[in-house]
């Protein structure tokens, strides 16, 4: 019964002059190593972007002092601990939780109210610099 | 007569490419032109490891991120460990020299930039508080510009899965 190999006895003499020719062996390994440095290089342009982020601790809501109404409102932009946190002299002018509190507290009131003040301790083992 | 027969359609020499012939401009479109689908396959290859290691990386803020997603917050776990390892997996996939194992990955990487467009535009359209947790800087982006830039990838990729068909 014809088949593939006796119907295209040139197609498949040139595949096997293809299967061990070692430019061809070259070039196939050399794009392996090429996706292997484009995985590495991956990898170390993650490290390199989130570099910033590695020493902050995580939360969902923050709430900066404003000035004006003289209470804390939520944040909702970028965070800037400069911006949110200069000439202030609240005792923590950003604060972190997991879990959203009503807008426009003061930090007498997050220490009063145990609703609030169970999320936010001043100077607990939880201070630090947070990021979403 | 002779039988010009074609191994290796996509990555076949052009006879006027041949650097005795055309200007430097059109040998470099020609290679260019040539050797796109590859390139494409690179850049899905840096793409999904990037994001996918970005995800491994904050594990804890992706599962809490999916834990907010409507109708898909209970399976937030299994969205939090799955979809990264896919992405790594497909990385991995599509530098293996192999046709059926490249071409798999390939359609397997188109299928999922195509749910994550769709997630994105959603999120856009009806999510009072959009959440995305991509990964590094393409968390960053505009939503509109995240959008398009998932739906150039999305074209990308059914372009080199049509060149690359043997």
């Amino acid at each position: 019964m014809a088949d593939s190999r006796t119907l295209c006895p040139e197609k498949n003499k040139i595949i096997n002059i293809l299967k061990f020719n070692p430019v061809e062996k070259i070039k196939k390994y050399g794009k392996v190593l090429l996706g292997v440095a484009i995985l590495g290089g991956a990898v170390l342009t993650q490290s390199f972007t989130t570099a910033v982020k590695a020493d902050k601790k995580l939360a969902n809501h923050f709430y900066g002092y404003d000035e004006v109404s003289q209470t804390y409102l939520e944040i909702t932009g970028p965070l800037d601990e400069t911006a949110n946190c200069e000439s202030f002299m609240e005792p923590k002018c950003v604060v972190g939780t997991d879990t959203p509190i009503p807008d426009g507290f003061t930090w007498d009131d997050a220490q009063n109210d145990p609703s609030i003040s169970s999320q936010i301790t001043y100077e607990s083992n939880d201070s630090g610099s947070y990021t979403r | 007569m002779e039988k010009r027969i074609n191994i290796s359609a996509y990555q076949q020499d052009h006879p006027t490419s041949s650097t005795k012939r055309g200007s430097l401009i059109r040998r470099t479109a020609r290679w260019i032109y040539f050797r796109l689908p590859d390139m494409i396959i690179y850049g899905y290859v840096f793409m999904y490891m990037y994001t996918g290691w970005a995800k491994f990386m904050n594990m804890a803020t992706f599962i809490k991120g999916n834990s907010k997603i409507p109708h898909l917050g209970q399976y937030a776990k299994a969205i939090g460990y799955g979809i990264p390892s896919l992405e790594v997996a497909l990385a991995v996939l599509l530098i293996i020299p192999v046709y059926w194992v490249k071409r798999s990955a390939l359609w397997a990487s188109i299928v999922l930039m195509g749910v994550f467009t769709i997630y994105l535009s959603l999120m856009a359209m009806f999510a009072e508080k959009k959440l995305c947790h991509c990964g590094g800087v393409i968390e960053s982006m505009g939503w509109k510009t995240h959008i398009a830039f998932n739906i150039i990838w999305l074209i990308a990729g059914l372009y080199a899965l049509k060149r690359t068909k043997l």
